[in-house]
């Protein structure tokens, strides 16, 4: 399996501005993977640094809407979409470049959803878009997010991730966990001026 | 940022590929195959690491809901389904269903249990050739001591760990005991989950399956251990 990494910048017209392969799934993803399959503890660390020893979990992987059921756009037949303005799951934007290491749990430096100088809107993450070819053998899907800044006049994107959702049985919302499956550096940073838009999407693909 | 390399070396029988090829693997999340099979004495008689990259339909569609958290998302018009291991397609209904239940994946299939978990067979893709479509091994072996099948055991965790630069991983092991009175010769491996997916019925999936690069011959008397670790390059 591997992931393709893609983002665009949207103002009064889309200009490519990230496209490369993603290096770095990370300890987290087979870490809640193991958990499912074997329905034992393992040890890791959520997004907060916390270090937790869960078994299987709940909405494991769950990335698409924030929180849990109800609290996102619910798309019909299609997918959840996260809600605006939530920056604790799904793909998330930071401005650190420090070099991916397989333990780390989370960004570096993580740009909080807002309005004011130093924040971007957050305008939802989904999950969409599955295909499966059975004449080449592969398969992918397409997690998507948009963001907006409103309130800085210009800031630098240097590093993407995925926050995906995971809580141990017996625990309910909001005390669920979130782990970071996934962390990039931008070969190029992105830098988003006041009013722009951008565009990430993660092509998630596997060939059997 | 460095690459993550994998070095073929043909002296610890890594033997998917070509010994001296040289493969970028960073970014791969890969299936990592250990077999060992011991004697009577508890003694290492064959160990083998293989790299798979066998997962099917199945998974990608798991992954797919589990991600949007959605039991049946539209797929080119139509709901997804899954095919279960007797090739019935089987409509994820119920919201209550794998999706936000804790069971998704889950392959803690206890001891004497054939039906999910790891699974060995013997085809070699004579009977069933490999594709992103399989739901079921094409010769899955049975548990018992009679002839040709083998005893299967409970499962246990492979805990996550990485070395700090390049790799992490995380799995699940599986043991199978031969008393069954003559060698028996492993070709396929197939990992099941046990789901809630269909209106609170558990169903099996099978959504990873390997051909080995040649066979494992496990002798009378003897045991194979099967890990699969989930392996993912940075």
């Amino acid at each position: 399996m591997r992931a393709f990494l893609t983002a665009d910048k949207i103002s009064d017209r889309i200009t490519r501005v990230a496209n490369q392969p993603s290096r770095s799934f990370l300890l987290q993803f087979p870490s809640l993977m193991a958990r499912q399959w074997s329905q034992l503890n393992d040890t890791c660390k959520d997004t907060a640094g916390q270090e937790t020893t869960e078994d299987e979990c709940g909405y494991p992987f769950h990335c698409a809407s924030y929180g849990g059921y109800g609290r996102g756009i619910y798309n019909g037949s299609t997918s959840f979409i996260n809600s605006f303005d939530a920056d604790e799951q799904g793909i998330v934007i930071g401005t650190d470049d420090a070099a991916v290491q397989p333990d780390q749990y989370g960004l570096i430096s993580q740009i909080n959803s807002g309005e004011t100088s130093g924040t971007v809107m957050y305008c939802g993450t989904y999950v969409y878009g599955l295909t499966i070819n059975e004449v080449t053998d592969e398969a992918e899907f397409y997690i998507e997010a948009l963001y907006k800044n409103i309130g800085t006049p210009s800031i630098t994107i240097k590093e993407i991730g995925i926050y995906a959702n995971g809580y141990s049985p017996g625990d309910s919302y909001p005390n669920w966990q979130q782990y970071c499956i996934l962390r990039d550096v931008l070969d190029t940073p992105v830098i988003l001026t006041q009013g722009e838009f951008l565009r990430v999407r993660y092509t998630i693909k596997i060939a059997t | 940022m460095g690459k993550s390399n994998i070095v073929i070396d043909s002296e610890k029988n890594i033997s998917l590929l070509t010994p001296g090829k040289v493969i970028d693997m960073t970014g791969a999340v890969c299936l990592d195959i250990l077999l060992q099979v011991r004697d009577r004495n508890g003694k290492i008689t064959c160990e083998r690491q293989e790299y798979g990259q066998s997962f099917l339909a199945n998974f990608i569609k798991i992954l797919y809901c589990s991600m949007m958290m959605h039991h049946a998302p539209s797929v080119d018009g139509s709901e997804l389904t899954l095919f279960d291991t007797g090739g019935t397609e089987r409509a994820g209904n119920s919201y209550a269903s794998a999706i936000k239940s804790s069971d998704i994946f889950n392959c803690d299939a206890g001891i004497g249990d054939a039906e999910f978990g790891i699974l060995v067979g013997t085809d070699d893709e004579s009977i069933l050739p490999k594709a992103i479509n399989n739901y079921a091994l094409g010769a899955k072996i049975a548990h018992g001591t009679g002839s040709g099948q083998l005893q299967y055991s409970d499962h246990s965790i492979v805990g996550s760990t990485h070395d700090g630069t390049t790799y992490s991983y995380a799995g699940i092991t599986r043991t199978f005991s031969n008393g069954s009175g003559a060698s028996i010769g492993i070709n396929e491996i197939g990992l099941v989950c046990n789901m809630d997916w269909e209106s609170y019925v558990n169903r099996y999936f099978l959504f990873i399956r390997d051909i080995l690069a040649s066979q494992v011959d496990v002798p009378d008397g003897e045991t194979l251990t099967v890990s699969y670790r989930l392996k993912a390059f940075c």
